[in-house]
């Protein structure tokens, strides 16, 4: 790696001929002296290649828009997906359908005053109205009093 | 710093943002175009989405580095994902025809050996000659841009250069 570090850059600065004895001698170590002058031509060529070439122009690609940071322009520009939007009336509406249309408050049922229904009818009276002698026997119950 | 003002709510971010693009967009443009193997329009969508990206995520600039090599490495790293969704390579193996660059080469044939050569390159050892001989980056910048160390990027070059060196060499006979 090291070797290859220093040969790029006695390759890309000078030619064979400009080296020192000590630098042609390590180069003759690692490479001919036709393949050095041949990358130091092939860079020399790429070098030329790329500064004759023309210059591209970014005419028709234009320059992006910046949003504001602003939290309320944030705020304005958010845009909910329509999705999201479709999940959120489902929510909404199973809730409300989950929820009792009434609940009494304790407060309510304390106001409430109690009905007490007293029937004096008697399990006599009930056979008054029984055909034929349905109910027979009497076993002497008295009143039903319903509270 | 004008990626500052992008990064934070402080001055005229749309001033900032046309600033860099005027700096940047025809650099950026040159080195897609070159990396993508000539593709033109490949190259200019891809310059736009590299603006757009620092139009959006401009906190993701890392301060370690300067805005040039940073710009490049973001833009160095859209090509590589570029090449390895097109794992073949096959698609920019291709020479591009159709372009006024292409006009160019032809009326030069050494121009157009070193662009076939340079189509033939393995992707790394293509940017880093890119990055070198066209942009004139120092070692110590294209390391960055590259994310590997000075020695590696030598090496890279040295490699580069022998590839390109054999194609040429061929091409001759």
């Amino acid at each position: 790696m090291k070797n290859e570090k220093s040969l790029h850059e006695l390759i890309e600065n000078y030619d064979f001929s400009e080296l020192s004895i000590a630098q042609q001698q390590f180069i003759l170590t690692e490479m001919s002296r036709e393949e050095y002058t041949n990358m130091r031509k092939t860079i020399i060529e790429t070098i030329i290649y790329f500064d004759e070439a023309p210059i591209l122009m970014a005419e028709d690609i234009v320059s992006p828009k910046v949003k504001s940071n602003h939290l309320l322009l944030k705020f304005v520009n958010y845009k909910i997906p329509v999705y999201k939007i479709a999940a959120l009336l489902v929510i909404v509406f199973s809730i409300q359908n989950l929820i009792p249309e009434e609940i009494p408050s304790n407060n309510q049922v304390s106001e409430r005053t109690n009905e007490y229904i007293i029937d004096t009818d008697t399990f006599l009276s009930c056979s008054r109205y029984s055909s034929k002698n349905s109910i027979k026997y009497d076993q002497g119950l008295s009143r039903l009093v319903i509270n | 710093m004008l990626v500052k003002v992008l990064q934070q709510n402080i001055g005229d971010k749309q001033r900032a943002m046309n600033e860099l693009f005027g700096r940047y967009s025809n650099k950026m443009l040159e080195f897609f175009y070159y990396s993508l193997n000539k593709d033109r329009e490949m190259a200019k969508d891809f310059t736009q989405e590299l603006f757009l990206k620092l139009v959006e995520k401009p906190e993701r600039f890392n301060l370690d580095k300067t805005f040039k090599t940073w710009f490049y490495s973001v833009a160095s790293n859209m090509c590589k994902n570029e090449y390895r969704k097109n794992a073949t390579e096959k698609k920019y193996t291709e020479f591009v025809v159709n372009d006024n660059q292409s006009s160019f080469d032809a009326g030069n044939k050494g121009g157009f050996v070193i662009n076939e050569a340079l189509t033939c390159l393995k992707p790394s050892h293509k940017n880093s000659i890119i990055l070198r001989y066209k942009f004139k980056m120092s070692i110590r910048e294209m390391s960055e841009i590259l994310d590997c160390p000075e020695a590696t990027v030598r090496s890279q070059l040295f490699y580069a250069t022998k590839e390109l060196s054999k194609y040429l060499k061929k091409e001759e006979v």
